[in-house]
């Protein structure tokens, strides 16, 4: 089963959209990397800005990612199911 | 009182009052002088040294006597007395007088064990007269530091080892310009010259930057300030900074002019560069008249008191982007200005004579006075030519050190009696370069670092055919390399950043060339001669020494970027490079992924290069990266208290990063302390005033958390280590995310830029080990790695896997570089060869892998060599004696950390790391390990080497 993991931080102007998007699937889990959890999610998944939008697989390896950017809804849900 | 006439004091003869006298005594031999009991004498020195009351010295010199009398003593030391003093001091509680009243000094054993047996601290150190003096003042520094720099509690933190404070560092005096000082400026070549404040200046232009939280700095792009003699000099950058109380100074001169400077700010007085607070009336400054003479085809427009009047209407917003439509702004607002002045309705713009031209003339300075300002900002202008009319006197401000800093005002040196012109031909630029890095070694405790040396020597190049510009790469390495012998000591640590395809940052600034003059050519022009100067370069290294050792020093550092493959014959350099690396292994791969990382503008965690330093990128010569002090953190010891517990660790950690800022602070302190002394001091180097600004600023300087261990922190609070497990990994990387952030909330709260550094720990790592040994010996014992036994034990070094992980090398790479952008001042990962010669395909392919697939900030390959003293040839591996001629007189080089060195000058922990360390040949992953001959029976003992 695919997950969906959303970097995000505060005063990101893209990022409200990237977690409205993301919540519309199940197994999403939002990561705020000015915590230390959130941090150190992102630098296992290398990523290195917000917005980013990574889907792992059951084992938590990466299956497809956006980084800095938010992928278009259908773009996701291709890579979701 | 007879038995206390009777007593003789011996007594060292340390009543000089300066370092010299101090210095000339140690070395005479008769240092010893008899003199009769004087009790006043020990009164004295308590008031002076402890500020004790006289009474209280009084009565602790009676105590004093009572004893020696009481102890039957015929003849006492000084340093007798002085102990008996401190006991005193102690049995009544006053540990502060204490302190001040303590002697420093070394026990007779230790200076002999110096005198006799080499110091391991760090590898590059020889074993000589001039290293002992160097390991002997070091050692009496670290004492003063620890009493005197830090606080008790910092001190002691570096003693049982939660934190190690690395070496003496670095230096920074801040200085400006109160923001009502008059300026004169343009749109470059424009016939229309703006007067404004430094404070409207700085407000007109576009897109702040926040250096640190008391700096804000500008980057005009386009703009002229009015320079000595009437000349116009570009505008580099504008710098708004909290005055935070600095005392200011009044300086007016005999024809009329004035301006307020901070204390510190260089003054130009009669051809020589002061502090004002050295200022003198009388002195001769040059000033200038802006409104005299006639006008050649040149306006000037007074606006300052129409921006006064009119301050939010004529903000101008403009960046990079709409510079056009910033200068249509500028223009609209000149003849807006210019109208309403020829109509007269103006009665601010400039009166008199419309026009500007320039006189220069000379007056005196007729009064220095300090002056008490309520403005809370002070300002700075950076210019290209180093200097600028302020208020119509003639001012220097900032500059820096670089390649192009040389070229462009050539030598002078306060250490150094002679001064050169900039540099007419390149041995003497190479010249001037080593000079240069031998005095800031002197100065600095880290590495010298050159940016974009084949470039910047580019324009020396023009016309000269391949032989003579192999000859002169050959002559820079080797004067480099060589420069440890002029020493006596230490070899100059120094970095050269090198590149193919000139770096974006570069590409537009202009060059400079020989004479130190500007050749009316951008860098760009100049690709093709640094071009075959790098490839000279690498041809050097490739070939290694006389006798085909490979070179240490200068390291040198190939950045490679998505630039370096777009640019012509790449691959064909890449080839040369990855054969370097893989015969002497000196390369160090250095990824600038710029594209990727500048693309997120929302929140990017790190800029190798980050946007103020490319933005000076125009003014190369001040470009300068520098740290004050680097204190790295004992990570082990903060999962051994935390003994499990996340939450305890996790407030460990942040109690220590605590500790690490407050160092930082205090070790700021003293250094500024030294600072003040000025041009007198002994760090007058630092605040050398030559182009108008301090080596080192404030603006610029980092502070350094290093980390140590994690691997091993990870294992005792987990279980595992990083390389056995994913959930080991993560939690590695949730402790330095952890740091990370932690890191920037104390820059925040303190005003200063602390980052994480990957801390190379040559000697930490086994320090620290050391102590944790002693202090934790339980939990210590079951994650040190190396061997308990021989006391050859170690931490692994910062964020790095296990050294004998059976994990390959592509994973290894990839695991480490995943904590890369979060180790903002730098991380590296080794790739171990041992004696394996990979194929340089092999490497390339690594090294492209590397760069496309990970985060790592810089790789680099490390093979061991055997160098033989008889047959001086050098083999592959590390052996006990020489496969060539067999002789046993050997000696073995590979890196120890970032850099080649003498493997008999390693330390136990060192070596111990060296035997782990698992080779590769990059064959599909094969692994080898350390040399039988070293598991077994220990490293190839060096004879004569």
């Amino acid at each position: 089963m695919q997950h969906l993991k959303v970097f995000v931080k505060r005063d990101c102007q893209k990022c409200p959209a990237a977690k409205e998007l993301a919540s519309r699937f199940p197994h999403t889990e939002v990561y705020d990397i000015e915590q230390a959890d959130g941090l150190a999610e992102a630098a296992f998944y290398s990523v290195l800005c917000t917005p980013s939008i990574v889907v792992v697989d059951e084992n938590g390896a990466e299956v497809h990612a956006w980084r800095c950017t938010v992928p278009s809804p259908r773009e996701l849900a291709e890579w979701v199911n | 009182m007879s038995a206390v006439n009777n007593i003789r004091v011996l007594k060292r003869k340390e009543e000089a009052e300066d370092a010299t006298d101090i210095a000339l005594l140690v070395s005479t031999s008769s240092k010893e002088e008899i003199n009769l009991w004087d009790k006043s004498k020990i009164v004295r020195s308590l008031i002076i040294e402890t500020g004790a009351s006289p009474e209280l010295a009084q009565e602790i010199a009676d105590r004093v006597e009572e004893r020696i009398v009481q102890a039957r003593m015929n003849t006492v030391t000084t340093s007798i007395i002085r102990e008996l003093v401190d006991l005193e001091l102690l049995e009544r509680g006053l540990g502060t007088m204490h302190k001040k009243h303590s002697h420093l000094g070394l026990p007779m054993y230790d200076v002999e064990q110096i005198i006799t047996s080499a110091n391991k601290e760090n590898s590059n150190t020889t074993h000589n007269p001039e290293s002992i003096n160097l390991t002997l003042a070091e050692a009496i520094l670290k004492e003063f530091a620890l009493r005197k720099v830090f606080s008790e509690d910092i001190a002691r933190a570096h003693m049982v080892g939660d934190i190690h404070l690395h070496d003496l560092g670095f230096i920074i005096r801040p200085y400006s310009y109160l923001g009502d000082t008059v300026v004169h400026w343009r749109v470059k070549g424009s016939c229309v010259a703006f007067t404004t404040t430094m404070e409207q200046l700085y407000h007109l232009l576009p897109g702040e930057t926040r250096p640190e939280p008391t700096v804000r700095v500008k980057y005009p792009i386009g703009l002229e300030i009015l320079d000595r003699g009437g000349e116009w000099t570009e505008i580099r950058r504008v710098v708004k900074k909290d005055r935070l109380g600095k005392q200011m100074l009044f300086i007016a001169t005999s024809d009329g002019k004035y301006c307020v400077v901070t204390h510190d700010h260089p003054v130009i007085t009669g051809g020589e560069i002061k502090p004002a607070s050295l200022v003198e009336v009388g002195d001769e400054v040059e000033t200038m008249e802006m409104e005299k003479g006639r006008p050649r085809g040149l306006e000037e427009l007074n606006i300052v008191h129409i921006l006064e009047a009119n301050a939010n209407t004529f903000k101008l917003r403009f960046n990079a982007e709409d510079i056009l439509a910033a200068r249509q702004r500028l223009h609209e607002m000149v003849y807006q200005a210019a109208r309403s002045r020829r109509e007269g309705k103006n009665r601010f713009a400039s009166a008199g004579t419309p026009g500007m031209s320039s006189s220069a003339g000379r007056a005196r300075v007729i009064m220095v006075e300090p002056v008490e300002v309520l403005d809370v900002y002070i300002y700075d202008v950076t210019t290209e030519s180093g200097t600028l009319m302020a208020n119509g006197i003639y001012s220097h401000n900032c500059g820096g050190h670089s390649l192009d800093y040389i070229k462009k005002y050539g030598l002078s040196l306060p250490n150094i009696t002679s001064t050169s012109r900039p540099a007419k031909h390149p041995e003497v630029l190479i010249g001037h370069m080593v000079k240069m890095a031998s005095t800031l070694q002197s100065h600095y405790a880290g590495a010298i670092g050159w940016e974009a040396v084949n470039m910047f020597f580019a324009p020396y190049l023009v016309g000269l055919d391949y032989k003579r510009i192999k000859q002169l790469a050959q002559m820079l390495i080797y004067e480099f390399n060589q420069l440890a012998g002029a020493r006596g000591s230490q070899v100059v640590f120094t970095d050269f950043n090198l590149y193919w395809n000139i770096p974006r940052h570069f590409r537009d600034t202009p060059a400079i060339g020989p004479g130190g003059v500007y050749t009316g050519k951008t860098y760009k022009d100049y690709e093709k001669e640094a071009q075959t100067f790098l490839k000279a370069l690498f041809e050097v290294y490739l070939e290694g020494d006389a006798t085909g050792k490979t070179f240490v020093f200068p390291k040198p550092l190939l950045h490679i970027n998505e630039d370096f493959f777009r640019t012509e014959g790449h691959e064909e350099f890449l080839d040369l490079a990855c054969r370097v690396a893989a015969r002497q292994g000196i390369t160090y791969f250095v990824f600038d992924r710029g594209d990727e990382i500048t693309v997120s503008q929302c929140c990017r965690l790190k800029l190798r290069l980050k946007g103020k330093d490319l933005q000076e990128a125009m003014t190369p010569e001040k470009m300068r990266f520098t740290a004050l002090q680097n204190i790295t953190i004992n990570l082990p010891r903060i999962a051994y208290k935390a003994n499990g517990s996340d939450e305890v660790l996790f407030n460990e950690l942040q109690k220590a990063m605590q500790l690490v800022a407050k160092a930082h602070l205090q070790k700021r302190d003293f250094i500024a302390g030294l600072l003040e002394l000025g041009v007198n001091g002994p760090l007058s180097l630092l605040c050398d005033a030559k182009d108008g600004e301090p080596y080192l600023r404030l603006d610029r300087l980092t502070y350094l958390a290093g980390l140590l261990g994690l691997n091993e922190m990870v294992q005792y609070h987990t279980g595992m280590q990083l390389h056995e497990s994913q959930e080991a990994l993560k939690f590695g990387l949730k402790v330095v995310a952890h740091m990370n952030l932690a890191c920037k909330e104390l820059s925040e709260k303190y005003g200063i830029n602390l980052v994480l550094e990957e801390s190379p720990a040559e000697s930490s790592g086994y320090r620290l080990a050391k102590l944790d040994m002693k202090y934790y010996p339980t939990q210590a014992s079951k994650v040190l790695k190396g061997n308990l036994e021989t006391g050859e034990y170690y931490y692994t070094n910062s964020v790095h896997l296990n050294v004998e992980a059976d994990i390959d090398y592509i994973e290894r790479v990839r695991k480490q570089s995943l904590f890369h952008p979060l180790i903002e001042a730098g991380a590296i990962c080794h790739i171990w060869l041992g004696e394996h010669e990979p194929d340089p395909e092999s490497i390339k392919n690594f090294v492209i892998k590397t760069y496309r697939h990970t985060q790592s900030s810089q790789i680099a390959f490390s093979p061991e060599f055997t160098v033989c003293n008889d047959c001086r040839r050098t083999n592959r591996g590390l052996h006990e004696s020489c496969p060539a001629c067999g002789s046993v007189n050997v000696y073995g080089i590979t890196r120890i950390v970032g850099y080649f060195s003498k493997i008999t000058t390693w330390n136990k922990g060192k070596l111990g790391e060296l035997k782990d360390r698992v080779r590769t040949d990059l064959k599909g992953g094969l692994k080898h390990a350390a040399p039988k001959s070293l598991r077994e029976t220990g490293l190839p003992e060096v004879s004569g080497g």
